[in-house]
């Protein structure tokens, strides 16, 4: 007798009842408003329209389209992973640091089987991509093993079977079939952003508006209550591992057909652009908070903050050095953020 | 070692004075007017219902918490007042030695463990554990000495105030001799001890005073030999008030509707024993027992916790195949939790979310949520539970105590249950909530469903059940029905020591 | 001394080292030379640095904490060590050390100061460091001119140890006599076991989460500062696989990931037999892949087995067998 389908008459006038329940807590108006939207991703967002603009005005060559091209598309496969790694995240087992060994590796798989055709190849990469994800999902979920040590065995494992699938090599990639994945439709949108928005929201939606989403969330949010609510916790830990490790094989699928070739060494510091996107989009590591469409602009301001510190001439290596300042800065503003909420 | 002076007991001073003592945490008033005088040389019981506030003067006392108002006096300062909590503070890493002096003024840098063992080792014995290793793990030793260890803390920091909250609700009858030697013990050499229990028959064997409380005031202070079991029970439940307090529960049932649920020789091991109820439509239930009684693990057994019970739980004649909470949901059996911050509210999601949590299948039939199935659920159970429609959108965990139970429950109610079981309905939760609550609680019983209680709260189990089920040490001590009893009757039987000689 | 229950009790400890002796008798049966003090002194050498980096990330472990920044520190340790060795050695040292043990301190300050998890704070410095190390290098391998250090640094002290395997060896003993023998030791095991009975028995629970990223943090930049002066060069992609391997040995080791449990004795025990097991590996020569392989598949299997996978399993395939469809 389920309350969907009996229409009860109700008790008493919720309203009246309730307008009588005058707690400090419960304000209404702005302020309330205000506190409830993420002190951090408002902070992001606000920081990121002023360096733009500053950007846009100050720097040489950053305002212009060839740039604003160049910046998309290395955000697009950053923001591809960080996209997937947000689920594991918002499931609350913190991220996934087999990211940048599973990107790699899927370049050399994706370079090996571009001879069978571009979906076929596809559909392998990230075929593997999502074997390697239920592993670790099933230790994870399953086994309840520590998700951050278990990936970083699975990095491992990753990277040593890639090692042996190239022998060492690098693979080089049938170019013509992965042509496609280059171009740029109508000559202003790269296929890899049209991708990464694509992915993105497709994400935002399973994440928002399914079933499967709001079981995500909730794990996230508090595993024991989600556990006796009755909801399929070890279930959804499972396919948000997948998930992770699916994103990752596309984006070294795309990496391939961008460098025409399957290196273990392409994105070295992959690992670290991928959790500082999710991080400083404001995708909480505690679980629950957040969304994927967080993780995108965290992967487009960090991508941004990358993009300025080359235009204006700065040493690659102090981009580095700013994604982990930023990193830290983010995470005291919502840790500051959550104090204040308490 | 203290030296007791001989002096007649007017002229000793008091180690502590507490007078007027006010503290509220957000809009709850703990205490309103707490008093408190402990004199050396005195067994000092402090007796009151939950929420009377005693944890609360217990840990203002102790210098954890700061008073709002009122004067507060200690002789030896903070430093000379130890606690031993009813939440254990054993660390289980850590040696037997070391937890004893975790904490201890005396215990340098350099750890000079060989001076501390001869101290320990005396201070064991003397509560009997001779046989403890002092280097073992204290999380290897089983619960009860685990607690005669933190007791054991509390002496040899050799303070002059030693107050024992609930010390031996975990104990068998002959550690609770040990621990009543060890009270005695420090009256003897001049401490003022402080005892916080339930047990009457505990405060009647040890104390020399006796201090009741209730809600948050200070109601008598007697010698315990003046006292009788009827008139403590009597301040502590305000026996005048209760006749004169409306009552909350307007409804009771009786005889009930068919059996919907019944337990077969349910037991948990190492919980509660063996036992069977019978559950039925329209009624409401409560269990009842002190910590330690297993009570709170019949609720929780029939939820799906407890993965190794034995017996059965049969559900319209369906008996649940294993534990766990899905396949109990999947019988009708839906939970509230009694720690909403911890397993029973998502605190971070709205309202709204929290209430369709337990049926996400029917809200998003095809693994899509629909969203206006789901608003309109949550208005219909948010009307069913008096929940304010504009606070569908706010963050559970931005609303009162007593609101954020009404979700627990009005998400636990989403499924249409045929068994609701609860623990601790409304504990945090102010008086006006709790009407409501209960009102609830009976319009879903009226519905068909069996609804099960667990309590501690004596005036919750009286006004909002339709039969009591008390326990005691993990059996059944006696069923009974709540209509037309004498409440000072039901509960005599509970805290009389009667109780205890039944179960024994 | 009842030999079998002495036995029962220390029955996990027999185990790491019959394991240990089980691969030390594997391979040097499958490989003549390998237990030669050729290549008992490389397996020092290897544990030289393993060893002292897993001590300290033990610590952090002991106090129920985590620090992913250990593999860039050494890194970034030895880059400074070299550059800030012109006026010699002992100086770079120095410098190295006191910047990690600044780094430490920083991680366990915003550790407990934000009450965030450690696992995020030290991602955050991990990436600096890692940024740091690129910058301090230009990107490239930097060198030192000394060899006369780097001999110093190796010579064979006893035929199979060298200072730096001493030093490693120092540092264990510290440690084990700070958690065993101090306050703050028994304060540190305290705030892994149960931080909040800890805090409210008189623990100094934050203190002691600092005082663990501290040694940490110093741990790994006297090993990375050692490394550089014994290969004469520092690049930033060293300790790739240190933070697996450091882990693997830790909890090898005993160290249990929730916090307040095991002790140095097991972390050296469980460092050499990951030394052994890669040295091993490769003298019979297995490929960088294998090692890769085997390494990850045993930190999987350690981690599974210390949270009690073999248990959930049975039980899963125990739920799976009574009740064939699944709910």
């Amino acid at each position: 007798m389920s309350p969907l389908q009996t229409g009860r008459p109700a008790l008493a006038e919720g309203d009246a009842v309730a307008a009588a329940d005058t707690r400090v807590s419960e304000q209404q108006g702005f302020a309330a408003w205000l506190r409830e939207r993420d002190m951090q991703t408002l902070a992001i967002r606000g920081a990121a329209l002023v360096i733009l603009l500053y950007a846009c005005v100050a720097v040489d060559g950053f305002g212009t389209v060839d740039n604003v091209k160049s910046l998309l598309q290395s955000v697009a496969l950053i923001g591809i992973a960080a996209v997937g790694t947000a689920f594991v995240t918002i499931s609350g087992n913190y991220f996934m640091l087999s990211v940048g060994a599973t990107t790699a590796v899927s370049t050399i798989v994706f370079a090996k089987s571009l001879s069978l055709g571009l979906p076929l190849a596809l559909v392998v990469t990230l075929g593997a991509g999502a074997v390697g994800g239920l592993v670790q999902g099933a230790a994870v979920g399953l086994l309840n093993t520590n998700p951050i040590v278990t990936t970083i065995a699975a990095s491992s494992l990753v990277l040593g079977v890639g090692q042996i699938v190239s022998g060492g090599l690098t693979v080089n990639a049938d170019s013509t079939s992965a042509d496609v994945l280059n171009n740029t439709v109508f000559d202003v949108l790269p296929v890899r952003v049209l991708i990464f928005f694509a992915v993105a929201l497709a994400a935002h939606a399973l994440m928002q508006k399914t079933r499967f989403g709001r079981e995500v969330r909730l794990t996230g949010s508090n595993r024991e209550a989600a556990e006796l609510a009755g909801l399929r916790v070890r279930r959804v830990i499972v396919l948000a591992f997948v998930l992770a490790a699916v994103a990752a094989a596309l984006s070294g699928a795309l990496l391939a057909a961008e460098a025409s070739q399957g290196n273990l060494r392409l994105g070295a510091t992959f690992d670290f652009d991928v959790i500082a996107a999710v991080l400083v989009g404001g995708v909480l590591v505690t679980g629950g908070r957040g969304s994927i469409i967080d993780a995108a602009f965290g992967a487009v301001f960090i991508g941004m903050v990358g993009n300025i510190l080359i235009v204006s001439g700065q040493p690659y290596e102090l981009q580095l050095v700013a994604k982990g300042a930023i990193v830290i800065l983010s995470i005291a503003l919502a840790a500051l953020a959550s104090r204040r909420r308490r | 070692m203290m030296d007791t002076s001989k002096a007649a007991p007017e002229a000793r001073r008091p180690l502590v004075r507490a007078s007027g003592v006010t503290k509220s945490y957000g809009g709850v008033q703990a205490l309103v007017h707490a008093d408190l005088e402990l004199l050396p040389g005195e067994i000092h019981a402090l007796l009151g219902e939950n929420g009377a506030g005693k944890s609360t003067l217990v840990k203002i006392v102790a210098g954890r918490e700061q008073a709002d108002g009122g004067e507060l006096e200690i002789a030896g300062g903070h430093a000379d007042v130890s606690v031993v909590y009813q939440e254990l503070t054993i660390v289980p890493a850590l040696s037997v030695l070391d937890n004893v002096f975790l904490g201890h003024p005396d215990v340098k840098q350099l750890m000079r463990r060989r001076s501390l063992r001869p101290r320990a080792r005396q201070y064991l014995d003397a509560l009997g554990l001779e046989h403890v290793d002092l280097d073992r793990p204290a999380g290897d030793l089983p619960l009860a000495e685990r607690q005669l260890v933190e007791i054991v803390r509390a002496t040899a920091r050799e303070c002059r105030t030693v107050i024992l909250d609930e010390p031996t609700a975990t104990l068998s009858d002959v550690e609770i001799e040990r621990v009543f030697a060890a009270a005695r013990r420090l009256r003897d050499n001049g401490c003022a001890v402080v005892w916080i229990s339930h047990r009457l028959k505990e405060v009647f064997e040890l104390a020399d005073k006796v201090t009741v409380m209730r809600n948050g005031r200070h109601v008598s202070t007697d010698p315990a030999s003046a006292l009788t079991t009827d008139e403590l029970v009597a301040r502590m439940i305000g026996s005048r008030a209760l006749q004169e307090r409306e009552r909350v529960a307007r409804v009771h049932a009786s005889g009930g509707g068919e059996a919907r649920v019944r337990l077969e020789q349910l037991g948990l091991p190492g919980r509660f024993a063996p036992l069977d109820l019978e559950l039925r439509a329209g009624e409401i239930v409560g269990i009842t027992g002190q910590i330690g009684s297993g009570a709170d693990w019949v609720t929780k057994t029939v939820a799906g916790l407890g993965r190794d019970r034995t017996g059965r739980v049969v559900v319209d004649g369906r008996a649940v195949a294993k534990a766990g909470v899905r396949e109990a949901l999947a019988h009708g059996i839906s939970y509230v939790s009694g720690d909403r911050a911890k397993d029973g509210v998502f605190l971070d999601v709205t309202v709204e979310r929290n209430i369709s949590s337990m049926v996400l299948g029917e809200v998003a039939p095809s693994g899509v949520l629909q969203r206006g199935k789901e608003r309109s659920l949550g208005e219909r159970l948010g009307r069913l539970m008096a929940i304010d429609r504009r606070r569908l959108g706010s963050r559970a965990g931005d609303l009162s105590g007593g609101n954020q139970q009404k979700v627990s429950l009005a998400k636990s109610i989403a499924p249409g249950p045929k068994l609701l079981v609860l623990n601790e309905p409304t504990r945090g939760v102010d008086v006006g909530a709790r009407a409501e609550i209960y009102d609830h609680l009976r319009q879903l019983a009226q519905d068909g469903a069996a609804v099960l209680l667990f309590s501690t709260d004596l005036v919750e189990i009286v006004e909002a059940c339709d039969r009591v089920v008390t326990m005691f040490r993990g059996r059944v001590v006696r069923t009974a029905e709540v209509e037309g009893l004498d409440e000072q009757a039901i509960l005599r039987d509970i805290l009389h020591p009667q109780e205890e000689e039944v179960a024994a | 001394m009842n030999i079998a229950k002495l036995a029962r009790d220390n029955r996990a400890s027999l185990l790491r080292i019959a394991l240990l002796v089980a691969l030390l008798v594997y391979f040097s049966a499958n490989r003549a030379g390998f237990l030669d003090t050729g290549n008992l002194f490389s397996l020092m050498q290897a544990f030289a640095l393993l060893g002292l980096v897993a001590f300290g990330l033990s610590v952090t472990m002991i106090a129920g904490e985590f620090d992913l920044s250990v593999g860039a520190m050494v890194a970034v340790a030895g880059i400074i060590a070299i550059k800030a060795g012109g006026s010699g050695a002992a100086a770079g040292l120095a410098v190295a050390v006191a910047f990690g043990l600044g780094v430490g301190i920083l991680n366990g300050l915003l550790t407990v100061g934000l009450g965030v998890s450690s696992l995020v704070v030290t991602v955050g410095t991990q990436i600096m460091l890692t940024g740091l190390a690129y910058g301090l290098a230009g990107g490239q391998t930097v060198s030192y001119d000394n060899f006369q250090v780097a001999a110093d640094v190796d010579q064979a002290i006893l035929t199979v140890f060298s200072p730096r395997s001493l030093v490693a060896i120092g540092g264990g003993l510290l440690v084990w006599l700070l958690l065993r023998y101090t306050r703050m030791g028994r304060d540190i095991v305290a705030t892994g076991s149960s931080r909040d009975a800890a805090s409210a028995a008189g623990a100094r629970t934050k203190l002691a989460v600092v005082v663990s990223f501290a040694i940490s943090g110093t741990f790994a930049a006297l090993a990375g500062g050692l490394l550089a002066f014994s290969l004469l060069s520092a690049a930033p992609t060293t300790g790739g696989d240190l933070l697996l391997q450091a882990v693997s040995a830790a909890i090898l080791g005993g160290i249990a990931l929730a916090g307040g449990i095991g002790g140095m004795p097991g972390v050296a025990v469980g460092a050499l037999t990951l030394t052994a097991l890669n040295n091993g590996l490769s003298y019979i020569g297995a490929s960088d892949a294998a090692i890769s392989i085997s390494n990850g598949l045993l930190l999987l299997a350690v981690v599974t087995i210390s949270a009690g996978g073999p248990a959930r399993l049975a039980e899963l395939a125990r739920a799976r067998i009574r009740r064939p469809a699944t709910s």
